[in-house]
């Protein structure tokens, strides 16, 4: 299956969620992710970030709304939807009884083999998650119960990315790592989009990292996107000095 | 050229026709496969499981089965034509070995709760492999360490209660096979369908208890008023404890073809209600 395709790896169009109980989390929210670029989703805890994903990566249903991955809709096909994308989760799974290879030959097994993938294929894109990692032979091969919360975070990004899916959701990929290990995981998501065609979604709080690392950026609050583009954009519209700063301006003033 | 086309122009040069993959890997198998082995893999550390499907059983078959073994000893020959000619002992030994392999089983649905608990089962969801071939490689995974243990079980009980035989005794634990992938699939159909820890505890221990004691374990079903006798038709443990004692002692209630088909059956339908439940599976 190409990485690369007519359609853009994700078009949300009127999201709109409201769980069980009334909570609207989602009031009807629309955005585009360019094939190879990198779209940055950031707001308020709480505001929509975390159900954006979910639905997209189809966990949840919407209760309106289209996400279309890959020109696949991912509520009426969301087997097909799943096969174009990963989703790597904030809270970091608990394989305790697995060192870090087992799961990642676990995991690069299971998703290649859906989309139809040789046994070469497989075993390339397992030696590169385990280059990704950063990890020694030795660390791998550890319980992953004994992982810092940073590790088992690299060891996801690193089978996300190299599965190579039309769409990666990475849901705070750099949280709980330190300084050198965001550093490294921040240039290795830039290289997967710009020289493999990986189109990534993600979040982050810091919006530094998003500055210098997303092509376009959506500021989400209270179930709406209330800003929306490039971070350059975003900072010359607000008059600031940094991505930050327009954030907090933005947030402070606009939505309700 | 703009470095968007750029990119986009590199991805296309490496997806190049020559670039053809060789022999596609049939996905449900390799689904399934993983998934079973991943199940296997937990087990080999998850010590504690496995000493609490063994001590258990074996409690109940030395405290509760020579107790009564010896009390209906006193009884007389009146006693024989209950069991089937079987002293009681070895008339409950084969519902012992099958009572260890179906509560382990039932542990199938207590790992999806702590799998949802940890967010390992985000990834499972959003996994692309076929849903149906997720849960059977688990079913079957979870199975196969639930017949461990019950391999090991009916050693330690046939030192007690008497050898049957090696054939017979694998029969036997064919037939315990069986019933564990039925209750790991009703383990997990549960579990799929609770919200909490507790509610599935709650309702496994509602349901398991009357599932032992209309099982044929401890006691014939025979002399039992025909609406409890009902429940036992549909219940997987009954069809394996008579399969099992008639495979292994020689001793059974029911046409062993009869047992099992029905409990290919039973299994059959909750396997699919499992399956069903879990390909319908979102989060909220």
């Amino acid at each position: 299956m190409s990485v690369l395709s007519s359609s853009p790896p994700l078009i949300v169009k009127n999201l709109r969620k409201v769980y069980a109980g009334g909570v609207e989390a989602l009031k009807g929210i629309s955005f585009t992710v360019q094939s190879g670029s990198i779209f940055g989703l950031v707001g308020p805890n709480g505001a929509g970030k975390t159900t954006t994903f979910r639905i997209i990566a189809t966990l949840l249903k919407p209760t309106s709304g289209t996400a279309i991955v890959d020109g696949v809709d991912v509520t009426k096909s969301p087997l097909e939807a799943r096969k174009r994308l990963v989703y790597v989760p904030e809270e970091v799974g608990a394989y305790r009884r697995l060192s870090g290879r087992e799961y990642l030959e676990f995991v690069v097994n299971v998703y290649l083999s859906a989309r139809g993938a040789s046994r070469s294929e497989i075993e390339q894109a397992l030696d590169e998650a385990i280059k990704l990692t950063g990890l020694s032979e030795e660390k791998l091969s550890q319980k992953m119960l004994e992982y810092s919360k940073g590790m088992k975070r690299r060891v996801q990004v690193a089978w996300a990315l190299a599965v190579k899916p039309r769409l990666a959701i990475l849901d705070e990929p750099t949280s709980g790592l330190d300084v050198e290990a965001s550093y490294e995981l921040r240039r290795v998501i830039a290289e997967y989009a710009r020289r493999h065609g990986v189109s990534v979604l993600l979040s982050s709080h810091n919006m530094l990292e998003v500055e210098y690392l997303c092509d376009n950026v959506a500021l989400i609050k209270s179930g709406r996107i209330i800003e929306m583009g490039a971070p350059r954009e975003i900072v010359e519209k607000y008059g600031a000095r940094n991505l930050e700063e327009a954030y907090m301006a933005a947030i402070r003033g606009g939505g309700e | 050229m703009s470095p968007g086309m750029e990119r986009v122009e590199a991805v296309r040069a490496a997806e190049a026709p020559g670039a053809r993959r060789a022999e596609p890997r049939p996905s449900f198998a390799a689904a399934f496969t993983a998934m079973a082995w991943r199940q296997l893999l937990r087990f080999k550390t998850a010590r504690s499981r496995v000493m609490n499907a063994i001590v258990f059983p074996l409690i109940w078959l030395v405290f509760f089965g020579l107790g009564w073994s010896a009390a209906f000893n006193l009884a007389g020959p009146m006693v024989s034509r209950l069991f089937g000619g079987l002293s009681y002992l070895e008339f409950l030994a084969p519902g012992i070995v099958v009572m260890s392999v179906f509560t382990g089983g039932f542990g199938s649905g207590l790992g999806i709760i702590w799998d949802r608990e940890f967010g390992y089962f985000k990834e499972i969801l959003v996994s692309p492999a076929p849903r149906p071939a997720l849960l059977l490689g688990r079913l079957f995974g979870d199975s196969l360490t639930a017949l461990i243990q019950g391999a090991i079980m009916a050693v330690l009980v046939s030192l007690v209660a008497g050898w049957p035989g090696a054939v017979p005794l694998l029969l036997g634990l064919a037939a315990a096979f069986v019933a564990a992938v039925a209750s790991a699939a009703m383990g997990s159909f549960i579990a799929l369908s609770m919200r909490s820890p507790e509610g599935f505890h709650m309702v496994v221990n509602l349901i398991m208890m009357p599932m032992l004691f209309i099982s044929g374990a401890f006691y014939p079903i025979d002399p039992l008023p025909a609406w409890l006798k009902a429940f036992a038709y549909i219940n997987p443990l009954y069809y394996a404890v008579d399969l099992a004692r008639g495979l292994m002692y020689g001793v059974h209630s029911t046409p062993l073809l009869l047992d099992a088909v029905g409990l290919l059956a039973v299994t059959a339908v909750f396997t699919g209600a499992a399956v069903a439940k879990f390909s319908k599976t979102y989060i909220a």
